[in-house]
């Protein structure tokens, strides 16, 4: 029944009650009647009003089989990266299934486990066409687990995985794709034919086509693919009989996106089936700009809140309502585990009350995707118990949140009272804990409708010593998971100069200073956008830049200089206090210069040198193609192969090379994905390196700077292992003239990068006091900008005002800063013009009065360029 | 010999002045008298004009205290607005606080202008956090917006630079900036006064003493 039928039957209730309370009341004084019916009239009228809205609300459909089914599945879990992962089931990291597991899983709580099993992993799992046999043993594995879970009362999915990766090329290989699908399907669903009804079988994951490349498919072919998948599927499994008859089968979305046109799509595809024990599913891993912190958003903002709601709602009304059950058969966020700073922490929290409150009030079913980020297979416990309470709370009733859970005491500044915004969703405040000592109401906090007051009486304590995590504060709500504040003592951060080149990830020294890296801004000197994402300046943690609290520094990743160009690009590290560190990084291309090179392969080995190579057939003496010379190395990988070339005895200093140089050519076919490693003194773990695909009949000068391979000034270089990095056998492919050289890369660029200075450092600044002007209502300052050198300063200028405080704005603004970074920044122009030696120019500044607190705020002046 | 072990009562008293005027100079204030003449504004415009007394401490360190109002023939009319921490009347002292969480407060009262219009206020100097400036500042509002905008007749400002004092006449309204002066700080002035008498007093004692101990000259 929907929240809103709900509220108008219970208000329509209320007022009949009240109604027949003026009839059960006819024995009293006329008076009284009269004085009692003028009261009732309004009731009256209200229940009228409430009965017809009442009438024009479509009843909640009857829960059928199949919803009641999905209900009980209620919650699920994933046995991700496991019997999907390749080439083994422990490939990916996490250890062999047990019994015990399973059986773990069900005693959390868990009634639905989902099983995600790659058939094709490129190995022997899947025999060749046309029969694509399963490997027996593998099957019976799989069905051992199948039947640990069906044992452990679990409702069970079982379903074709990772293979979706193969049937991207339906549309260009549509035959063949289909009746490898099906070939699947028809050894799967006999084998599972008669199993318990609690057993599901799902068709595809994640199904997605494209042409060639990333070229899209259009979407009325991609809903006729996966349409045409699912009815095969369906055809297959309910052509075997028994219990395949009526056992629930789950049917996707294109890409289990829950974009309406696919929803409208597998509906129909549904409705033509005309099944009453099929399940629709989508994935949820929430907006995606969120889900892998990009574009700024670091927040679970209205925007992000309003993704859920559109998710649950419209699968709801897609499906639930016309009695199709449905299963997020994924939950989660991008890139995300207890462990991940990508989101932060409380964040992630949020996000997962409110899609769990969500989807409880419309029915609908989640598993979590765990590809053993969540539970730990070893230990049997949750890595974060605390969101694992969140996940379970969300099965019953809805935990206070808050607007945020990091609580920042600036070091050498006052500490404020903090005002902090509960989302108390329903329930009330109780107390606030000071770790086990409960807080006292109105001295240490006060709480004046949502807003929660931590006095600066409660905090003072903790603004001393280091930096870093001090308290933990607990608020208690009458119902829900307790909301934890985290009671930081910061110190600005500041970063510090680093020298590197490009072709690798670069680390930039940081002292955090207690801090919480939010998110990070790039963008050429002239405001133009870099890669990677032109489109926005806030790139994406982890892929762009990610924090390292441990060792104090932040990378800077090897994707923002892939296609970096040589200049100037600008840095803003923003963090979760607020504060902007602001930094500055010169690309510098190189020009040729010379260099000493020592051979590792020309026409042959060097002396002393030898041939490691394993699961490939090659040639060391291969006569064509050659790059130079008579010679080259002709290699035919099988799969994951590799050609090992080691210095078994001369010790060679190699500290003084720079670079590894070679030749490659992909032969006849090409497209062969090839990477690299260094060995030193036969220590194999350094940073692979992966080439782009190979070129047919073409010779490729590949440099590598070895720092990009993590042996840069190593004094013990003792070989390369060149590998086919894919899990199965691949045509033949050359390499010529390998060699270490002196010379830098010219492929490469030199990197140098120190935090950003104001731009003119005689410019001083010096800020006035706030005067309320009564007629504007506008707080406003003079800011007295002098040039305190002896040269004139060039115009236009600009006074930015950075990390204004979130309690006003700058209402004279001139606009907000887009080239500079931190990009959003008000600004307003000093003067007209350029400033004289030895003078100074005011100029005002205009705020909104503070909602609460003072104004703060950090300025500084650019020149002689743009606008900001 | 240590004097002042013979005579503790005096090192005690000598220490504890001492003590309350390095106090007192923690807490150090700078009083001034401000002087307008009105006349030109009473004599120009529409009135009733408004008094706004502000004070903005972002810093939440200092306050001010305003006292010995004189009209020059003006008077107030009725009652003040306030904003923020602020306390008392045109009538004896005004204060203005601030907090951290309230950093701003002000005290409005409408009047008609005499000839001159004079006050004495006095700041703490304690001095505010990097990059903030607190600040006292008198502002004349005309209360019809028909009028001359009001604008800063004095601002006394305590920053990274230190206290500075500024005024400002306002030419819309025909008005001369107004005479701002320094007034010494009484109660400072008092303890050290009192500090120096103490230690005359047991300078005088100690003397003594060592000349009724000192043996008897030889004739």
């Amino acid at each position: 029944m929907s929240s809103l039928r709900t509220f108008l039957l219970q208000a329509a209730a209320s007022g009949r009650a009240r109604l027949f309370g003026a009839v059960s009341a006819a024995s009293a004084p006329a008076s009284d009647q009269r004085q009692a019916k003028r009261a009732k009239r309004p009731y009256l009228s209200a229940s009228i009003l409430l009965c017809s809205l009442g009438l024009l609300v479509a009843p909640a459909p009857a829960k059928t089989a199949m919803q009641e089914y999905v209900e009980a599945m209620q919650p699920g879990w994933n046995l991700g990266n496991t019997l999907d992962a390749t080439p083994t089931e422990t490939s990916w990291g996490n250890p062999l299934t047990t019994q015990a597991l399973i059986q773990r899983i069900k005693a959390e709580g868990f009634k639905s486990i989902r099983i995600p099993v790659t058939w094709d992993a490129g190995t022997d799992r899947l025999g060749p066409a046309p029969t694509y046999t399963i490997d027996p043993a593998f099957l019976d594995r799989v069905q051992q687990v199948v039947d640990w879970s069906l044992e452990a009362g679990l409702y069970v999915m079982l379903n074709v995985h990772h293979d979706s990766y193969w049937m991207k090329s339906m549309p260009t290989d549509h035959d063949a794709v289909l009746n490898k699908f099906n070939a699947i399907w028809s050894q799967l669903a006999p084998r599972f034919r008669d199993y318990p009804r609690e057993l599901m079988l799902e068709s595809i994951n994640e199904p997605d086509f494209f042409i060639t490349g990333d070229g899209a498919v259009p979407d009325a072919e991609r809903n006729a693919l996966i349409s045409e998948l699912n009815t095969s599927f369906f055809n297959i499994v309910r052509g075997t009989g028994g219990g395949n008859a009526t056992r629930p089968l789950v049917l996707p979305s294109f890409n289990t996106n829950s974009g309406q046109q696919y929803l409208d799509a597998l509906k129909a595809t549904m409705d033509s089936l005309n099944d009453q024990n099929l399940i629709a599913t989508v994935h949820y891993y929430g907006l995606w700009h969120f889900s892998v912190n990009i574009a700024g958003r670091t927040t679970v903002s209205a925007e992000v809140i309003d993704n859920i709601n559109y998710t649950i709602d419209h699968t709801y009304d897609t499906f639930v309502a016309n009695g199709i059950p449905v299963v997020v058969g994924e939950l989660g966020l991008l890139n995300w585990g207890p462990t991940s700073l990508s989101i932060e922490r409380g964040e992630a929290l949020k996000f997962f009350e409110v899609f769990t409150a969500a989807a409880r009030a419309k029915g609908i079913t989640w598993q979590l995707w765990d590809a053993g980020q969540l539970f730990d297979r070893t230990t049997f416990q949750w890595k974060d118990p605390e969101l694992m309470a969140y996940y379970m709370q969300g099965l019953t009733t809805r935990s206070t949140t808050a607007s945020t859970d990091l609580v920042f005491l600036k070091k050498n500044l006052p500490v404020q009272d903090v005002a902090i915004r509960l989302n108390l969703n329903g329930n009330a405040f109780a107390s606030l804990q000071d770790g086990a000592t409960t807080l006292q109401s109105g001295v240490d906090y006060t709480v004046v409708g949502d807003v929660l007051t931590l006095k600066a009486r409660a905090l003072s304590k903790y603004a001393t010593g280091s930096l870093g995590e001090k308290a933990l504060f607990t608020v208690n709500a009458t119902a829900g998971v307790p909301w934890k504040l985290h009671v930081r003592y910061v110190d600005a951060p500041v970063a510090s100069a680093v020298i590197d080149e490009t072709g690798h990830d670069i680390s930039v020294p940081m002292a955090f200073n207690g801090d919480l890296l939010a998110t990070m801004e790039a963008k050429y000197l002239d405001g133009s956008g870099m890669d990677p994402a032109t489109w926005t300046s806030f790139k994406e943690f982890g892929n762009a830049y990610s924090p390292d609290y441990w060792n104090n520094r932040i990378t800077l990743k090897k994707s923002l200089f892939d296609t970096v160009k040589p200049g100037v690009f600008n840095v803003a590290f923003r963090f979760w206090s607020g504060r902007v560190e602001r930094y500055q990084v010169l690309v510098e291309a190189r020009s040729a210069e010379g260099g000493v090179e020592y051979p590792i392969y020309d026409d042959a080995i060097p002396s002393g040198w030898n041939d490691w190579s394993s699961w490939m057939t090659h040639d060391l003496a291969n006569t064509t193609p050659v790059h130079s010379g008579t010679k080259s190395i002709s290699i035919t990988p099988s799969a994951w192969g590799g050609l090992t070339l080691q210095n078994g005895s001369a010790s060679v200093d190699t500290s003084a090379f720079n670079t590894l140089v070679f030749w490659v050519n992909g032969g006849e076919t090409g497209g062969q994905y090839i990477g690299l490693h260094m060995i030193c003194d036969g220590d194999w773990n350094f940073t692979y390196f992966g080439l782009p695909p190979l070129v047919a009949n073409t010779w490729q000068k590949i440099e590598i700077p070895l720092s990009s391979l993590g042996v840069a000034g190593r004094a013990n270089i003792t070989g390369v292992s060149f590998r086919h990095f894919r899990g199965e056998a691949g045509p033949t492919f050359y390499i010529d003239d390998v060699v270490l050289t002196t010379a830098k890369s010219l492929t490469a660029m030199d990197v140098y990068g120190d935090r950003a200075v104001n731009p003119n450092p005689q410019i001083q600044i010096t800020k006035g006091g706030f005067v309320l002007n009564r007629r504007t209502n506008r707080y406003v300052q003079t800011v007295v900008v002098k040039n305190t050198g002896a040269t004139p300063v060039t115009g236009p200028l600009y006074l930015i005002v950075d990390g204004l405080s979130a309690n006003t704005t700058l209402a004279n603004s001139k606009g907000s800063t887009w080239t500079e970074l931190p990009t959003g920044s008000p600004y307003v122009q000093v003067g007209s013009g350029g400033l004289a030696a030895n003078s100074q120019i005011s100029v005002t500044l205009e705020f909104t009065v503070p909602s609460a607190g003072g104004i703060t705020y950090d300025a500084r002046v650019i020149s002689g360029g743009a606008n900001p | 010999m240590n004097v002042l072990h013979k005579t503790p009562w005096g090192a005690r008293a000598l220490a504890g002045l001492l003590a309350l005027a390095a106090t007192a100079a923690v807490h150090a204030q700078a009083t001034y008298n401000v002087s307008l003449d009105t006349s030109s504004l009473s004599s120009s415009f529409t009135g009733p004009f408004s008094l706004d007394f502000q004070f903005n401490s972002g810093s939440g360190l200092n306050w001010a205290t305003l006292s010995n109002f004189q009209f020059g023939g003006g008077v107030a009319i009725g009652s003040a607005e306030t904003l923020g921490d602020a306390t008392g009347s045109l009538g004896s002292t005004i204060t203005l606080g601030a907090s951290l969480s309230e950093p701003f407060s002000s005290f409005y009262q409408e009047f008609t202008p005499g000839t001159s219009f004079s006050f004495d206020v006095s700041v703490t100097t304690n001095t505010p956090w990097s990059g903030l400036t607190d600040q006292f500042t008198f502002v004349l509002w005309p209360v019809s917006t028909e009028a001359p905008n009001g604008l800063s007749l004095v601002e006394i400002s305590l920053g990274d630079s230190g206290l500075t004092t500024a005024t400002f006449g306002n030419a819309d309204q025909g008005l001369a900036a107004p005479s701002i002066t320094a007034i010494p700080e009484p109660s400072t002035y008092g303890l050290w006064l009192g500090a120096f008498l103490m230690a005359a007093v047991v300078t005088r004692r100690v003397n003594a003493k060592r000349r009724s101990m000192a043996p008897a000259a030889s004739e």
